[in-house]
């Protein structure tokens, strides 16, 4: 009996063999692995990467080396002369399938007809995945909309039409009617110069479009896509269109993620989400001085499915005034990660948190980010009017295991917020607090002094349970990132 | 009919055609010793035998020791179709002057209905468990038959395409020896591909 379970283990993988268990399609010799890798998309190649580690890397030799261009062009005089030798040997190079074509090039250094040369090159050897970038060519807008005389362009469809990613920086773009690119999925453009109609129909021609990211594209005013459909569309960011007013997007059942940095509009994005809605970042884009209308950050306490909430402080302020209308406490029960951006750290800022958290409470939340402001004097201002403050509250934070405070400098209402969480959050483990970088004028680096004195940390040293680790750590420390680790505005 | 250079060239060509399609068969023996017989031209379309032939090793049949019979009669089959496919495109090819135009049409349909069938054909051949189109890939290699190793990858790159990478694994049972760190850190590389 003995003998027969030592046996076990290579009889069962010979019963695996006899009934078909190999893995047959490692073992193909590497020419016909690529053969077959050839013939994918570049999506699908990319993946097989992950099957296993005799997988990883190979998906990127399907093509005749190299699969990948990527023409740099630096700046100053040198680089426009090697801008011309770049082009002769992507010339010289010949028409064969690329994967990835990447092109990055300053103002002055290339000529329209060269960037169509680039393009067509591209497109020829069937690319895949394309990024187009000029810097210092000043197509943000930032004043008035028309597009500058000599400003560089690319017409939409562009690339070849197995395009899947589509990534343009700095450039203008205009867009054919009726174009269909059913392979595109991921398109990002950043400080491009688009007119809502040429969005429209770049939308349109896109069925499978997942991923669509507009930055800095101050020529847009409304982004509509409510006659072009966004059925697939699974994450959509938009940073700092200050021009836009509106965005109205239709039903997006598959909505995952929804990042918003910039004025806040009107939108009716929240009334077309579903089930699948997880991800939302909120964040006006800077402290500012009235509060235009907006339907946005009232929306957030109805958003039940969400997981990962980032909100700033103005959005908190609308919050705060939408929930007095609120008779009844909202539930964001699926909450697991909250990030807030705090451009001021008041007294009635400390309030909308407050409120916040009581109304909407979040009884999952295990993750909390705060990033503090950087003003270095202290806003708090003392209560002498006998108005009632604003309460903490009561609980909710019985599962919060790790919180972070970012800029942390030891005042008033920072004392105050540090104090709620080391009482409220019983299970907390670890609490991270960062000091602020310092800005010395020309980059002096002196040796930093600590901005918390030695008693104030052995002060909140004393405050803390048992059973919750403090990390006092400098401003560059890369301790627990929050999922929205990239915050689009400077603090 | 008059003699123009367009009907000569195409008797002659006819001639030539005739004249080459020997009868002559091959023998091909499997890895477990059944013996095939092909014609020759069709088992020419494998590189590997054609040149074999060419010089002069085939006489007393050509043994495939990489190919077990079951393969190897599907390997001919494909041959032997595809075989007489490219002959009969030669026909119509060598005929491109023919004034007869409703002679014309029925080449056309003929041809048009032919490369339905060869289509069919195709996709029954391929429509065979994993291991069996493993063993045809590989066959194909060794034996050099462009047609059909490209007809079997194709195969495999569609039960590759639009599924998931755990999909495939299971499909193709595929052991992740990735560590967690490491899958994550590929999947991090080109986030847009893995992104549902």
């Amino acid at each position: 009996v003995g003998k027969r379970r030592r046996r076990r283990p290579r009889m069962e993988r010979e019963r695996r063999r006899a009934a078909g268990w190999e893995d047959r399609i490692s073992e193909l010799p590497d020419a016909l692995r690529l053969q077959i890798l050839s013939l994918l998309p570049l999506k699908c190649a990319i993946r097989t990467g992950a099957l296993s580690s005799r997988w990883r890397d190979l998906w990127e030799q399907r093509w005749p080396v190299p699969s990948s261009l990527r023409l740099r062009v630096p700046p100053g005089p040198s680089g426009a002369a090697g801008a011309q030798a770049q082009l002769a040997a992507v010339d010289r190079r010949g028409r064969r399938r690329v994967d990835v074509f990447s092109l990055a090039f300053h103002a002055g250094q290339l000529t329209q007809a060269d960037l169509k040369r680039c393009v067509d090159y591209a497109a020829a050897c069937g690319v895949e995945d394309l990024q187009l970038r000029l810097d210092g060519g000043g197509a943000r807008g930032a004043r008035g909309g028309q597009r500058r005389a000599g400003a560089l362009a690319v017409h939409f469809p562009v690339g070849s039409p197995l395009l899947a990613r589509l990534s343009v920086r700095g450039l203008h773009l205009t867009a054919s009617a009726n174009a269909m690119v059913a392979t595109l999925e991921v398109i990002h453009l950043h400080s491009v110069s688009i007119t809502d109609a040429a969005l429209r129909r770049v939308v349109a021609a896109c069925p499978c479009l997942r991923d669509l990211e507009l930055r800095y594209c101050r020529h847009l005013r409304r982004i509509d896509f409510t006659t072009v459909g966004a059925a697939n569309l699974r994450s959509l960011t938009v940073v700092d269109c200050s021009r836009t007013t509106e965005l109205r997007v239709p039903a997006a059942p598959r909505l995952r993620s929804f990042r918003f940095s910039g004025p806040f509009l009107c939108s009716n994005l929240f009334s077309g989400v579903g089930d699948s809605f997880q991800d939302l970042y909120l964040c006006s884009g800077g402290p500012e001085a009235g509060l235009p209308p907006t339907n946005l950050p009232s929306a957030v306490p109805h958003l039940a499915n969400i997981t990962t909430l980032t909100i700033c402080s103005i959005a908190l302020q609308y919050v705060s005034a939408s929930l007095a209308t609120i008779l009844k406490e909202t539930n964001l029960r699926r909450l697991k990660e909250l990030q807030l951006l705090m451009f001021g750290m008041a007294n009635s800022n400390l309030a909308d948190i407050f409120s916040f958290l009581k109304t909407c409470s979040c009884p999952q939340l295990e993750r909390l980010f705060v990033q503090l402001p950087t003003n270095t004097h202290d806003s708090f201002t003392r209560n002498y009017l006998d108005v009632a403050e604003e309460e903490q509250p009561e609980d909710g934070l019985e599962n919060l295991r790790l919180a972070k405070m970012t800029n942390f400098k030891g005042h008033h209402n920072e004392m105050r917020l540090l104090d709620f969480l080391l009482t409220k959050a019983s299970c907390l483990k670890k609490l991270f607090l960062v000091a602020p970088k310092e800005d010395h004028p020309q980059g002096l680096r002196k040796i930093q002094p600590d901005v918390l004195p030695l008693s104030r940390k052995a002060e909140i040293l004393e405050r803390a349970s048992a059973g919750t680790q403090i990390v006092f750590s400098g401003p560059d420390s890369s301790h627990a990132q929050p999922l929205h680790s990239e915050v689009f505005i400077r603090f | 009919m008059a003699a123009t250079p367009a009907d000569a060239s195409s008797s002659s060509s006819e001639a030539v055609v005739g004249g080459e399609k020997s009868n002559k068969m091959i023998t091909l023996i499997s890895s477990d010793g059944e013996s095939f017989e092909a014609t020759e031209e069709a088992a020419k379309m494998s590189v590997t035998i054609k040149h074999m032939i060419e010089d002069g090793c085939a006489d007393d049949g050509i043994p495939l020791p990489n190919v077990p019979a079951k393969i190897l009669s599907m390997v001919i089959e494909y041959c032997n179709k595809h075989a007489a496919d490219a002959d009969d495109t030669n026909k119509h090819v060598a005929d491109p002057a023919d004034a007869d135009e409703d002679d014309d049409n029925n080449n056309n349909n003929a041809s048009a209905g032919e490369k339905e069938d060869l289509k069919s054909f195709d996709a029954s051949l391929v429509a065979v468990d994993q291991a069996t189109l493993f063993d045809i890939i590989l066959a194909a290699n060794f034996l050099s038959i462009k047609g059909l190793l490209d007809l079997a990858c194709q195969k495999v790159a569609d039960d590759i395409k639009d599924k998931s990478v755990e999909e495939v694994r299971e499909i193709f049972k595929i052991e992740n020896d990735f560590t967690k760190e490491e899958e994550e850190a590929v999947r991090k590389e080109n986030a847009w591909a893995f992104n549902e």
